[in-house]
């Protein structure tokens, strides 16, 4: 049965090949996705110098160069942006002279990381709610509290949360430059701190004229801690119990190995 | 050079690290005491997080403890009968420690309360101590001797058990009381307790000074242990490299402040740890009671991945 159909097939080949081939690439694309379709005449082209950072015990922050090229006139909004996460942000109190952590407002979906860069001012390409859509800016991010708040506190706070991400350079306030080396090839280096989060990120590629999106690229990029300090992390962590007697043992060995090594003396 | 360190999960410098060790364990040796009421706030002073301080400093003590546990063991210094007591009490207030640490910790409290143990501890022990130098500096010539049948209300108390070692016959519960107290301050502030256990030991039960000191370096072992263990289990807050590092640079020290110590006078030596626990002491309550450059922090959650 399947080899008359392969042969009924071959001849058809033969006869109309190239309309058949045309015909089956079309099903294949509808078939697909309709994205795909767009796919074909896509005007921005992305990559990145590495899909991967690894954390290793001499790990001290790195950069990621982002290369591009687009063939029509626009400008590029380039997000480097974090693992989400559930963040509990807590203020401190004076309670009995003391300073005690009192308040707490938990935020959810927040990026751990977020950079930013642009061939030009963020508000001078797009709309505000363009900006808010696709979370263009530190104060366009879109993260909620997890509970109902008042909202002098809840605006407090997530100034707050900004601030305290910025100061530990996890967000970054100033806008990254995209340097084009024509008018049609661009790149852009993006400084990855050495307190990065492990986890999954996204960078999101916008090419925009006369204020609309023309096209948007998503590039991954993972983070994750490599080499010994990844196998102490993970087994410190899903092994708890075997870790604990490892960690036992060794301060043993030590201490009196210590003892050893100096009553010779 | 910087090392990252993987349960801390921060990048530190090695030398520092080392230095930190080494120091620690010269005025350890020096003094003649664990250190770890030392090593944990200078831990959290140089950046370490205090979770990891705490657990990472239960850790350690085992390292510290045990050459002088079996030195004091091959001398037949150590009283099991009493020290097993102690441990036995040490290993329910370790155990309750650590869980009660894990609830602190999920409420966000836990740094506060790491301050405030070592506050209270320093303050109570600094102070004690400067008293009794300066007394002693004045009434030098004067020597305090314990009476043959030295009784306080402690021998009253019934469940009486005889220690052939330390030549005692008294009640089995305050050995394990006191247990209990130094396996819940070994799980809050990642001590040993030997601080606060040996003049406890001498001047509340009467145990001659002879066997006290291989007695309690028993029951802080074993309580150390415990309380690492189930600091890592629970809270996953043991750092071996850190433990690796501080306990090469304490052994080394400790060696040489021993030898150091030995050049000083007793109330000399006494003085200067009561100025040392005062200054760490100093400098905790500068950090709770001085406003925070910032009022705000971030914990995040991992469980919402």
């Amino acid at each position: 049965m399947f080899a008359v159909m392969i042969i009924i097939n071959l001849r058809w080949l033969k006869r109309f090949w190239l309309t058949g081939l045309v015909g089956m690439f079309c099903v294949c694309l509808m078939s697909v996705d309709s994205k795909f379709v767009f796919a074909l005449n896509e005007p921005l082209h992305i990559d990145i110098s590495s899909k991967q950072i690894e954390i290793d015990s001499t790990f001290s922050g790195t950069s990621i160069l982002l290369f591009g090229a687009k063939d029509r006139p626009g400008d590029i909004i380039v997000i480097f942006r974090g693992p989400n996460k559930e963040m509990i942000m807590r203020r401190k109190e004076r309670k009995f002279g003391i300073w005690v952590n009192h308040e707490a407002i938990n935020f959810k979906n927040v990026p751990q990381f977020y950079a930013l860069a642009a061939s030009k001012k963020p508000e001078l390409l797009l709309e505000n709610k363009e900006l808010l859509k696709y979370e263009v800016g530190l104060n366009n991010l879109a993260f909620d509290a997890a509970r109902e708040i008042k909202d002098k506190n809840f605006k407090e706070f997530k100034t707050a949360l900004l601030r305290v991400q910025t100061a530990q350079d996890l967000f970054s306030s100033n806008l990254g430059q995209v340097n084009f080396i024509d008018d049609n090839l661009f790149r852009v280096t993006i400084d990855i701190p050495n307190n990065i989060p492990t986890g999954n990120y996204l960078i999101d590629t916008l090419l925009i004229s006369n204020g609309e999106l023309i096209s948007k690229k998503i590039t991954p990029l993972e983070v994750k801690k490599s080499g010994f300090s990844d196998q102490i992390w993970n087994f410190a962590n899903f092994n708890s119990e075997i870790y604990a007697f490892i960690a036992l043992f060794l301060s043993l060995i030590v201490g009196w190995l210590g003892s050893l090594a100096f009553r010779k003396l | 050079m910087d090392i990252y360190l993987p349960i801390a999960e921060l990048s530190t410098n090695l030398f520092v690290l080392l230095g930190l060790g080494l120091a620690v364990g010269f005025l350890s040796g020096m003094f003649g005491v664990g250190g770890g009421f030392l090593m944990t706030p200078l831990l959290i002073f140089i950046g370490i997080p205090a979770v990891v301080a705490v657990g990472t400093g239960t850790n350690l003590i085992v390292a510290s403890s045990i050459s002088g546990m079996i030195a004091h063991w091959r001398r037949g210094n150590v009283d099991f009968r009493m020290g097993s007591l102690l441990f036995c009490g040490g290993i329910v207030g370790s155990w309750l420690g650590v869980e009660l640490f894990k609830e602190l910790r999920e409420a966000g409290q836990i740094e506060l309360v790491i301050s405030l143990f070592y506050v209270i501890f320093l303050l109570v022990v600094g102070i004690l101590m400067g008293l009794e130098s300066t007394r002693a500096l004045f009434y030098q010539s004067r020597q305090i001797q314990r009476k043959a049948n030295y009784h306080t209300w402690i021998h009253g108390l019934p469940i009486k058990l005889r220690f052939r070692q330390s030549k005692l016959y008294v009640s089995a519960i305050p050995p394990v009381v006191i247990g209990f107290t130094m396996g819940l301050l070994a799980s809050f502030m990642g001590v040993g307790g030997g601080f606060i256990m040996v003049p406890v030991l001498i001047y509340l039960i009467g145990m001659p000074t002879a066997v006290v000191i291989g007695t309690s370096l028993l029951s802080i072992l074993v309580i150390s242990a415990m309380s690492s263990v189930a600091h890592a289990i629970s809270n996953q807050n043991v750092d071996i490299i850190l433990t690796l590092i501080l306990a090469v640079g304490a052994v080394i020290g400790a060696q040489y402040g021993t030898r150091f110590g030995l050049r000083l006078k007793a109330v000399q030596l006494r003085g200067l740890l009561a100025l040392m626990v005062l200054t760490v002491a100093g400098r905790l309550i500068f950090g709770l009671l001085n406003r925070p450059s910032e009022l705000f922090s971030i914990t995040v959650l991992e469980s919402s991945i």
